[in-house]
């Protein structure tokens, strides 16, 4: 499934800075960034750069629980998110965060899935097809009556992306939700991420450390430090030397097919191996 | 440790009987009257009575391991507010009048242990969330009921980072053990401010957490599992109070001999 | 200190109060200088093994005897002045004013007196004197992590162990934090880094490697046997690195067995260079 270039971008930014409270240097300073609705993002960068701060722009919580100064313009779904509510915002944009265990609020995964409708004041009828649905996509229909301190950290994470997915929001926004887990989890945590764009039209913007999993799934790269510094295809943006000025990884089988002199950078093993085959036939 | 034993009463375990299924309202409802009934009791035997009532209540919906638990636990604290009470009395009165002493220990455990059973009664039987949604349904806002739920949740979690922050300084020599009062109390302050701080971060991440899902913006919320007041919550609480109001009727009755 | 016999960990079973048994049966010995990778899943028993080390816990059954101490009857302080253990979260540990406080904890309570000079030296070679007066909590992540690693070597201590020190960090970062451990492996330390990020152990220069699979001990070797064996790889729900996997798939694994990007290009450029020659002595 690909993404449709629209005429409307679901998200925009125009020269946006923002300063946290009480600091002289932004956070980010200048972003201009246009998003379109369907596509698959991933955005990359090094610690402190200011991902975290964009991602939380996009759901007002900055700067309406941090306060401080956003300078600019920001559009989510058409709406100011300087003249809006994290609440209404919400509804547009669900924010998954990197600890699943801060998230997670309540004693058990079903409490937990309706905890979002429940403050929207959904009925209890679209809440019950809500948590069935979400439990179907994602695999943890067996999880439904589990207490949430018996969960292991994939199925936490599993569950925090499941409260935010039974709100149903446009665009979904992870920020380095695989941090914490541990490879296989972080694959399959992915894969599925990848599932529920292709089956829901979903747009999503995942910030991630671990390209050699992500990238694969991505329709567009930006490599961000405190504003954009590329955006585009992630094959292209590979070729260029910008990740390892960075300090961001390089998925191995790239680095290696890009020493070697290969033209076209694969993004994952299975693609490493076609491209190699080629090459060494070419020898 | 009698901790263990007492917290063991209280906990909330899943299970199916009928106590369970009770509206948490009506349960709540249940402990204040028969706490109320057991003080206002001035007959040892009725204040006994109302005893015995709230453990047949436990035994039908299969408590009474936690009952056990909950008598083992208190055993030590009863016998030293005993112990301290008797001191008093004599500093105060230089004489003892065993009489009058026996009634007030006597009526003071079964008051005690009343009060307590009716409350295990209720808080192994209900889960957080049920109370909150009943104190949301009796017009307390969900904004201050839901930390009840939080708490429950978070417990196990800062449990077990408290462990992990002793275990870290431990591996850099700390040594709880050794020193006086005072040097002890220092040695805490390693101890004591991780903790708070990765309290304040845990807090931070989940004020974020709950505002994206909306927490708060509306003045009320609607509940997934609505809460609902059945016949057989009428019966219980009817039943119940019924039988300790009889109690007292009866006690006042001369020609049965109290 | 005799360099035999440096651990000793024999038929080792740890079951936790709530009747979880995490270790079953372990048996490892570890002689001399060694750079040591334990790798499981998460819930595997790695981080229950490490504690053992220092006695912060006891064997349920069997013996763990460290630099020739049974750890059943030795305290935890002494048995750390030997084993440094760096734990996973540096928010768990930080209490004091300033770095150099910090760093000196420690120092103080394993040798009484503080020498700033020696302090000093150690956040140089860090990277991370220019914390030295600054509040911890005031770092970022990666310098968090060096601070904590700061505070075990200012003791010196001939083990050092650290569990999931990667885990947060970004890629610069972590190449970082793996100069650090091979410089301090290259000066005679033993290095025990419990970690699920097969990339960064596919760069570092172990010396054996062990996996845990559900509290059993399932391979202790070099890194290269278990890097390209699939099947126990999989079932320990790991993942193999890049660079492994591409030549599995290539079946070239018999030929050469490169770990990551760099070895591979090396085994490249030689087989190039062959390849020129023989063309060269053709014509």
């Amino acid at each position: 499934m690909t993404y449709e270039n629209n005429e409307d971008p679901i998200i925009k930014l125009e020269n946006l800075t923002y300063f946290y409270p009480n600091t002289e240097t932004p956070a980010i300073e200048n972003v201009n960034l246009t998003i379109y609705k369907g596509e698959f993002i991933v955005i990359a960068g090094p610690s402190g750069g200011g991902k975290s701060t964009l991602c939380r722009v996009l759901n007002g919580i900055i700067p309406h629980f941090y306060g401080g100064e956003l300078k600019g313009k920001a559009f989510v779904n058409g709406v100011d998110v300087k003249n809006s509510t994290i609440s209404e915002l919400s509804r547009y944009v669900g924010l998954v965060f990197q600890n699943p265990v801060n998230q997670i609020v309540n004693l058990t995964v079903e409490e937990e899935i309706a905890f979002g409708l429940e403050n929207m004041m959904f009925q209890p009828e679209v809440i019950e097809e809500r948590i069935s649905w979400v439990l179907e996509v994602l695999n943890i229909e067996h999880l439904r009556n589990r207490p949430t301190y018996a969960l292991s950290g994939g199925e936490l994470q599993k569950v925090a992306l499941a409260s935010i997915l039974a709100l149903k929001p446009e665009i979904l926004v992870l920020d380095e939700t695989t941090a914490n887990m541990d490879p296989y989890s972080a694959r399959e945590f992915l894969e599925l991420l990848k599932k529920i764009w292709n089956e829901t039209g979903v747009t999503v913007i995942l910030v991630e450390h671990r390209l050699s999993e992500a990238l694969q799934h991505a329709n567009r790269l930006i490599l961000f430090n405190r504003t954009v510094v590329a955006d585009g295809i992630p094959r292209e943006i590979l070729k260029s030397d910008l990740l390892e000025d960075m300090g961001i990884e390089v998925p191995p089988v790239a680095r290696l097919s890009k020493k070697i002199g290969v033209d076209n950078l694969p993004l994952n093993v299975e693609e490493a191996v076609e491209v190699l085959k080629e090459w060494l036939i070419m020898k | 440790m009698f901790a263990n034993d007492i917290s063991y009463a209280f906990l909330y375990d899943r299970k199916d009987t009928f106590l369970y299924k009770l509206d948490p309202r009506i349960k709540l409802f249940y402990v204040v009257i028969a706490t109320l009934a057991v003080f206002f009791a001035r007959d040892p035997i009725v204040a006994a009575t109302i005893l015995l009532l709230q453990v047949i209540v436990a035994s039908l919906g299969g408590l009474l391991r936690k009952i056990a638990s909950l008598v083992k636990g208190l055993i030590p604290f009863l016998l030293i507010i005993m112990v301290f009470n008797t001191i008093l009395v004599y500093l105060t009165s230089f004489m003892i009048d065993f009489d009058a002493l026996t009634y007030t220990f006597y009526m003071m455990i079964v008051r005690i242990f009343t009060a307590l059973v009716a409350f295990t009664i209720l808080m192994s039987t209900t889960s957080p969330q049920e109370i909150m949604q009943a104190l949301v349904k009796m017009k307390i806002s969900y904004v201050y009921a839901y930390p009840l739920v939080i708490t429950f949740r978070f417990i196990p979690i800062i449990f077990t980072e408290m462990k992990n922050i002793y275990d870290a300084q431990r591996s850099r020599g700390l040594e709880l053990e050794k020193g006086n009062i005072i040097e002890k109390s220092r040695k805490l302050i390693p101890i004591i401010i991780p903790s708070i701080v990765c309290a304040l971060f845990r807090a931070k991440d989940l004020a974020e957490a709950m505002e994206s899902r909306s927490f708060g913006a509306l003045p009320k919320r609607t509940f997934y599992k609505q809460l609902r007041i059945k016949k057989l919550d009428i019966l219980f609480l009817a039943s119940t109070s019924l039988a300790e109001i009889a109690c007292f009727i009866l006690a006042s009755l001369p020609f049965l001999g109290f | 200190m005799a360099n035999h016999e440096i651990i000793k960990v024999e038929n080792l079973w740890y079951t936790y109060l709530n009747g979880y048994t995490a270790l079953k049966g372990i048996n490892i010995e570890i002689n001399s200088k060694e750079f040591i990778a334990v790798v499981g899943a998460n819930g595997s028993g790695k981080t229950t093994l490490i504690k053992h080390f220092n006695g912060l816990l006891k064997p349920t059954k069997g013996r763990v005897t460290v630099y020739g101490m049974d750890t059943r009857t030795t305290s935890v302080a002494e048995l750390s002045r030997y084993v440094g253990v760096v734990f996973q979260n540096p928010l768990n540990q930080f209490f004091e004013e300033t770095v150099e406080d910090e760093v000196a904890f420690a120092l103080k309570n394993f040798k009484g007196n503080v020498d700033s000079e020696e302090i000093a030296r150690i956040l140089r070679e860090l990277g991370i004197e220019h914390l030295r007066r600054k509040s911890p909590f005031e770092a970022s992540l990666g310098e968090q992590k060096r601070i904590t690693l700061a505070s075990v070597l200012v003791y010196e201590p001939d083990f050092i162990v650290l569990d999931e020190p990667t885990v947060g960090l970004d890629y610069k970062s972590k190449m970082r934090l793996l100069k650090i451990l091979t410089e301090l492996y290259g000066r005679g330390k033993i290095i025990l880094v419990v970690s699920h990020d097969i990339e960064f152990l596919a760069k570092a220069p172990l010396t054996r490697i062990i996996i845990l699979n559900n509290g059993n001990l399932v391979f202790d070797g070099f890194p290269r046997e278990a890097f390209y064996n699939l099947p126990l790889l999989y079932s320990s729900r790991l993942v193999p690195p890049q660079i492994p996997d591409l030549i599995i798939r290539l079946n070239l694994e018999k030929h050469f067995k490169p770990l990551n990007d760099e070895e591979a290009y090396e085994i490249v450029k030689s087989l190039v260079k062959e390849a020129l020659v023989d063309v060269r002595k053709r014509y």
